[in-house]
């Protein structure tokens, strides 16, 4: 009896010891990835740059100001097009109206990156997964280009990953209170985005199958989100859109190439060499692997499982990084060799994707520029880069002939094709159809189009707006033009 | 059968000096050097003035960037400290070919341990005829042959003490040198494939290092030219070289070009020694060398890499497997009754291998380097036009126009992070073959041109005397002596 005392009471302090050991580590890795994940944002607004990189953010704040004061819309205000109302709108929408300022949402990014990081680690743990693997995972996901991305900008794929996670923890999880809730959360993320719905609804179901659940389990959270989504869309009148789709391209997967949202190279070869290990070790768990990779090769045609594979990716990295670490290897020269390779694989990941984030656009000029655009009386379409089309409807407050979302229009190829064959226009009885037809009133050209359209010599649109009399110079200034188009016949005499 | 020579170092020394002592006599015969030197010759005074090599050149294609690993201009540039930069040019590549001998004796000697074997080996790839056609090449291809086989000698030694250091530091310069060692790399992988199906062990050392060796580079180069794989693609393996050109860079294989390049008896030695290595007598350290030939082999078929470069690769490797042969087939005639005439084999494989390729070597060939005339003109344009002036010349002359004229030209021979460039080669070939003067004028007012450089050597291989449209009114003959010189007078389409 003495002796068991004894025993018990040597083991309690061993384990205060170890508790401590992981607390701090595991208030470590926070620290790390709050500072990390605000580093793109102090960087941007240190470059007198709003906070907020060029894309999605802005449209997403647009709605949310829309949906503020308009309450419901079915249709986008400006463009015309069909608008899906969302759960993530309504959010921001709540927020602005609570603060009356876009400012909050310079910390709502990072925190919605945050809390994913925290519940990648939970859901890590709850599937037996030893806490210093979750550690290693949650810290190797920090430096993933898609995570630095949602966690740095108003991004709906971020919304996405964190009701996902949400609704898996939830919903694996034996209390009933629990799982009420992640049917709520599940049903949520159905009326948010039906990819990431199906995909949260793939890995539950992979995780119940796994694990040897009872699959019943899953019906009713199952039924009732398919109910809500169903009777959303009928509602509405729209059929859903499956978002996030693409052609495979390098430019569009990898983050090194410039893909907004993309993997790194380096990370994909981390996380084949885990791939290869965890696939040799347990074979009745082999199936699980296949899944993944048909999960990592769809990822290259869709950007939000792309966000979904990054997690999954984060946990094969740490799995490579820790054998690679804890290996006996006969050279301790090329042990010490890759170790630092994969360090510098994680930071120069880390560092090619904010240096993107803080990078792009939009800076002071461009700001005022648009503006400029806003001041401009008159309605009309501006013809701008399709990537500032987001910018420019946000800050000028006008439509654009393109922008991120037009690719889910039906009218795309039109549209492109169009804006292709005005941009490399000479002559104004070419180009003057199309102006006509889409109602275009400005051309907005920017140092970025000069040099990747026309090579920095005034050919095309540029040269076009530059000496055609059926165009006005409105805005000049740091190599940003506003043309404004006029037949020469009604053109106003400027001052 | 053992050679009575003096001592093995006295006479590696002396194969040295004597391939170098051909080589620089057959370089300094020459006038000038290869048109491409012009390049290197630039990065390494870039690297004098300013310490860096030239990333943002205003001079080639009128403005672009350059990406190229820097170590072998900055060995160029060191050499220039203490000598002009184009005599440093015409001796350090021919050093360090000449050095390539050293590396394959200490190769082979370590494979067959026969002094003989060796030494016949390194006459072979020092006496090679591609190596040869390198001589008035300023190529990065001298310091990056040399940093291979020394990387895959220091592998085969890796058991020993400092060889690891030894490869890793090689492979780290070689980086620097040039992308070339991924050759090597994949070969050492091809080489862990045949020993897994010889049922041979696989050294864990080996694997290690490969495998190191193998992500290290991969992460160097992605890093090193992501910006031209995001422009170019995939096709950047290729260089972005314009299609007309495509042709002439990266050759079909013909049986007789690599008798011409390898010469007849390395070829045949070495595929003995394929044979032999395959069926008969187990080497593992033949078996790198093996699946190197293979991989070079497999690269140029699928003409991943220029022609000539690829072929240098090949005629080395069977350098190295001809001592295999010569080893193997002295201890065969050893066992039988002509044992007492076993010195004769190697003699007899020396004489033939010099009657077979060492007058090839004499044979006044061509070096393709700009005759003075031209020289003498670009010097001229230099003195007596203005500094952000646009000269138009051949696509090979490029780099000739920006080192000796000091002026910005429309193409070169390095066509990496060009756009367009299909279309800009024909341009410039319109312009000098077109006989309408509105359309030289409109595409020489595209490429915003100042000057037409008329090299003797385009004369010659256009079959013309003269620009056919050059009237008084639009162009006016600026200096005329063996090559011309147009100066374009404002006139508008």
């Amino acid at each position: 009896m003495k002796k068991n005392k004894t025993a018990i009471e040597k083991k309690e302090p061993i384990q205060k010891d170890i508790w401590y050991k992981k607390k701090n580590f595991l208030l470590a890795s926070l620290v790390i990835i709050c500072l990390l994940l605000a580093l793109p944002a102090i960087l941007r607004l240190y470059h007198d740059k709003p906070a907020f990189p060029s894309g999605e953010s802005y449209y997403n704040l647009r709605m949310a100001t829309h949906l503020r004061d308009s309450g419901f819309i079915t249709q986008d205000p400006l463009q015309g097009t069909e608008y899906t109302p969302n759960p993530y709108h309504y959010t921001l929408s709540f927020l602005l109206a609570i603060f009356n300022s876009y400012s909050v949402f310079w910390l709502i990014s990072p925190l919605l990156g945050l809390a994913s990081a925290l519940l990648f680690f939970r859901l890590l743990v709850i599937l037996g997964f030893g806490w210093r693997q979750a550690i290693y995972s949650s810290l190797v996901l920090i430096v993933t280009p898609a995570f630095i991305v949602i966690s740095t900008g108003l991004y709906l794929s971020g919304w996405i990953a964190l009701w996902s996670l949400l609704s898996i923890i939830l919903l694996i999880s034996e209390k009933n209170v629990s799982r009420i809730f992640g049917t709520i959360c599940l049903a949520v993320l159905s009326l948010s985005s039906i990819t990431g719905f199906i995909i949260s609804l793939a890995i539950l179901l992979s995780i119940y199958a796994a694990s040897k659940r009872n699959l019943n389990a899953m019906i009713i959270p199952m039924l009732t989100s398919l109910a809500a989504a169903t009777a959303f869309y009928l509602f509405l009148g729209q059929a859903p859109k499956i978002l996030g789709f693409h052609a495979f391209g390098f430019n569009e997967t990898l983050s090194l190439l410039g893909a907004s949202i993309g993997f790194d190279l380096f990370l994909l070869l981390i996380f084949t060499v885990g791939f290869v290990l965890l696939w040799g070790k347990i074979k009745k768990a082999r199936l699980i692997h296949l899944a993944v990779l048909i999960l990592v090769a769809l990822s290259f045609f869709n950007s939000i499982v792309r966000v979904f594979a990054s997690f999954v990716l984060s946990y094969y990295c740490a799995i490579a990084i820790m054998y690679l670490l804890n290996r006996k290897w006969s050279l301790e020269l090329v042990k010490t060799g890759i170790m630092l390779l994969v360090l510098c694989s994680l930071v120069f990941s880390l560092a090619n994707q904010v240096n993107m984030v803080v990078s792009s656009q939009p800076d002071s000029q461009m700001i005022n520029a648009l503006i400029s655009l806003r001041e401009l009386e008159g309605p009309g379409v501006v013809l701008a880069d399709p990537g500032d089309g987001f910018l420019v409807e946000f800050y000028a407050n006008k439509s654009v002939l393109l922008d991120g979302n037009s690719p889910l229009n039906d009218d795309y190829a039109i549209r492109s094709q169009a804006s292709i064959e005005l941009l490399n226009s000479v002559r104004i009885i070419d180009a003057q159809p199309l102006l006509e037809e889409y109602g275009i009133r400005y051309v907005l050209i920017t140092p970025l189009m000069k040099q990747e359209l026309w090579n920095d010599n005034e050919r095309g649109l540029w040269f076009l707006s530059k000496n055609s009399d059926s165009f006005a110079k409105r805005y000049l200034e740091n190599s940003i033009e506003i043309r404004e188009y006029k037949p020469a016949a009604q053109l106003p005499v400027p001052g | 059968m053992k050679i009575k020579m003096p001592r093995e170092k006295s006479l590696l020394a002396l194969l040295f000096l004597a391939v170098l002592g051909i080589r620089l006599f057959l370089a300094f015969q020459a006038q000038g050097l290869d048109y491409d030197a012009y390049y290197a010759l630039r990065q390494a005074e870039h690297i004098k003035q300013a310490g860096t090599p030239l990333f943002n050149d205003p001079l080639s294609y009128s403005g672009r960037i350059f990406v190229a690993p820097p170590l072998f201009y900055y060995l160029l540039a060191g050499f220039s400290l203490i000598m002009p930069l184009e005599l440093a040019a015409k001796i350090l590549p021919n050093i360090l070919f000449s050095a390539l001998a050293i590396v394959i004796y200490l190769i082979v000697k370590h494979i067959t341990k026969n002094k003989t074997a060796a030494f016949i080996s390194s006459l072979f790839s020092a006496a090679s005829p591609i190596l040869f056609e390198t001589i008035s090449q300023v190529s990065v291809y001298s310091l990056s042959l040399f940093l291979i086989f020394l990387l895959s000698y220091s592998f085969l030694r890796l058991e020993e003490k400092g060889f690891i250091a030894l490869s890793i530091s090689s492979a780290i310069l070689l980086l620097l040198t040039h992308a070339s060692v991924f050759i090597l790399l994949v070969s050492f992988f091809i080489y862990f494939i045949i020993l897994r199906l010889e049922k041979q062990e696989i050294s864990k050392k080996e694997l290690e290092t490969a495998v190191f060796l193998f992500f290290l580079t991969l992460w160097f180069n992605i890093l090193l030219y992501k910006k031209a794989f995001s422009l170019h693609g995939i096709i950047f393996i290729w260089q972005n070289i314009p299609a007309p050109l495509l042709s002439s860079y990266f050759q079909d294989i013909s049986f007789f070009g690599v008798i011409y390049a390898v010469g007849i008896i390395p070829l045949l030695l070495g595929v003995y020694a394929i044979y032999h290595v395959s069926f008969k007598a187990r080497s593992r350290a033949a078996v790198v060398f093996i699946s190197f030939a293979l991989t070079s082999f497999i690269i140029l078929w699928l003409k991943l890499l220029p022609f000539k470069k690829g072929l240098l690769f090949l005629s080395l490797n069977l350098a190295i497997l001809s001592g295999v042969s010569i080893k193997s087939i002295t201890l065969s005639l050893a066992k039988t009754k002509l044992s007492k005439f076993n010195w004769a084999f190697p003699a007899a494989i020396i004489i033939l291998f010099t009657i077979a390729t060492l007058p090839l070597l004499f044979i006044q060939q061509e070096i393709p380097s700009p005759p003075t005339e031209d020289i003498e003109a670009l010097e001229w344009v230099a003195s007596s036009t203005g500094n952000r002036s646009v000269v138009l010349g051949d696509v090979k002359e490029g780099f000739l126009i920006n080192y000796v004229a000091q002026r910005k030209n429309v193409a070169d021979s390095n066509f990496l992070f060009i756009k367009e460039i299909n279309q800009r080669y024909d341009d410039i070939n319109r312009i000098f073959n077109t006989r309408l003067k509105s359309e030289a004028l409109r595409l020489l007012n595209k490429y915003d041109v100042d000057y037409i450089y008329l090299s003797s050597k385009s004369m010659a291989e256009r079959n013309m005397t003269e620009l056919f449209y050059a009237e008084k009114d639009c162009f006016e003959l600026v200096y005329d002596k063996g090559a011309k010189v147009y100066e374009l007078l404002g006139c508008g389409v």
